[in-house]
């Protein structure tokens, strides 16, 4: 129950941190890349669904997009090797930024087979954030540990 | 048991997502995000309100101390500028009477100098004057003195008591004053005397003389101070010295000394 409060605060507060500053657009998608790393694909892919669904209403894709996608980004992230060392700033970094690439292919991959948009993967100015995912992981680890005792990889 | 099965829960996921996707177009589907929408941002939109009317406010009241303080500060700036505009006023009415002066002084063939009136009594209106002249700017007793006024030139005194950097100058209108004087145009001549009023008079007036009011008064060439026909004043009044065969005039000064600021010394 407590986890389910935790997460749903910290959707709440990516949500609303998006809706204020749209700068932070990827926060989302790190938080999934996050949990999927470190609680594993099952947590990663729900994450990503209720993100992505929660996402979607403010963002101007097709509904059900973004669900489908960062659902997706959470269960391959889980999925990963344990030998991937999610302690590294270099792997974290790597990993958001395909996940990121990931998560858009997907995106205009869907939109084009249900509404028949072309869309364009584009690299903006938000990728600038993936410079900072070390930062943000560990903001994400206090942000856990300031709720539950440790943090334990189940991947 | 999910945990154990996390394929199985992606395609859970997978296959919503692809429900909400096929049924986008679907009113239902868009009235449901249409009030999931709503529920999310009406908190966000009342946060969103309060922080902008408190910023609003905020904004408000450094508008004010901003407004406050620029106003202050105009105030400052009109009192220094009304306080210039002063200064430049009297600088200007200054700069006017002294280019008169100084015209009127290159006009003049004689050497003369320019003195400062640096102390009027108002008890001694009619009788003396200080002015900031003295023996180191070579001035001596019995020297005429000039004044000024009005586009008039004309005889105010003469130089009495001599000091270092200060002179007294006895004015015309002394009651120890008497000058020599000549009517004009009928070039009769009498003793100037003065009586410590605003007005001179002229005695010794040859009874059959030819004068009227009106005529001018200058200095007579029997005066071995004054140069002859320097204006001393106007005839206002004539009158008879009882049964002598002399009568008199009252004369209005051309210069009123007690109006001057500065003199011009011969």
């Amino acid at each position: 129950m407590k986890k389910i409060f935790f997460y749903f605060v910290s959707i709440s507060v990516i949500i609303f941190s998006g809706i204020l500053f749209s700068n932070t657009s990827l926060l989302g998608l790190i938080f999934i890349i996050f949990i999927g790393l470190y609680r594993g694909s099952a947590t990663g892919s729900t994450i990503g669904f209720f993100l992505g669904l929660t996402d979607g209403i403010f963002a101007s894709s097709t509904f059900g997009v973004l669900s489908f996608s960062y659902a997706v980004v959470g269960y391959v992230t889980g999925r990963l090797p344990g030998r991937i060392d999610e302690e590294n700033p270099l792997a974290q970094i790597i990993i958001v930024f395909i996940g990121v690439i990931f998560s858009k292919l997907i995106s205009i991959i869907l939109e084009m087979i249900f509404t028949g948009n072309k869309g364009i993967l584009g690299i903006g100015w938000e990728f600038i954030f993936v410079i900072f995912v070390p930062l943000f992981f560990t903001i994400f680890k206090k942000w856990w540990l300031l709720w539950f005792e440790k943090l334990t990889v189940e991947r | 048991m999910y945990k154990k099965n996390p394929t199985i829960l992606l395609s859970f996921y997978l296959i919503i997502s692809i429900l909400i996707l096929s049924f986008n177009v679907n009113p239902s589907i868009k009235a449901a995000r249409d009030f999931l929408f709503y529920v999310i941002i009406s908190p966000y939109s009342k946060i969103d309100s309060a922080i902008f009317s408190v910023n609003r406010f905020g904004n408000n009241i450094k508008e004010l101390v901003d407004a406050h303080q620029q106003i202050l500060d105009l105030k400052n700036e009109n009192k220094q500028l009304l306080t210039d505009l002063l200064k430049l006023k009297i600088l200007e009415v200054e700069n006017k009477r002294l280019t008169e002066i100084l015209n009127y002084k290159k006009n003049l063939k004689r050497k003369i100098n320019i003195a400062r009136i640096i102390a009027k009594p108002s008890q001694q209106y009619y009788k003396s004057l200080i002015i900031d002249k003295g023996i180191d700017d070579n001035l001596k007793e019995n020297r005429a003195v000039y004044g000024y006024y009005k586009n008039h030139f004309g005889i105010i005194g003469q130089l009495i008591d001599v000091s270092k950097n200060t002179s007294q100058v006895l004015l015309i209108t002394n009651r120890i004053s008497k000058i020599p004087g000549r009517i004009i145009p009928a070039g009769v001549d009498g003793i100037i005397l003065g009586n410590e009023t605003n007005e001179l008079e002229m005695a010794w007036i040859p009874i059959d003389a030819e004068i009227k009011i009106g005529d001018e008064v200058v200095s007579s060439s029997a005066s071995d101070i004054f140069p002859s026909g320097i204006p001393i004043g106007i005839i206002v009044s004539i009158s008879q010295s009882g049964h002598l065969p002399f009568k008199s005039a009252q004369v209005k000064p051309t210069i009123p000394a007690f109006q001057l600021t500065d003199v011009f010394i011969e």
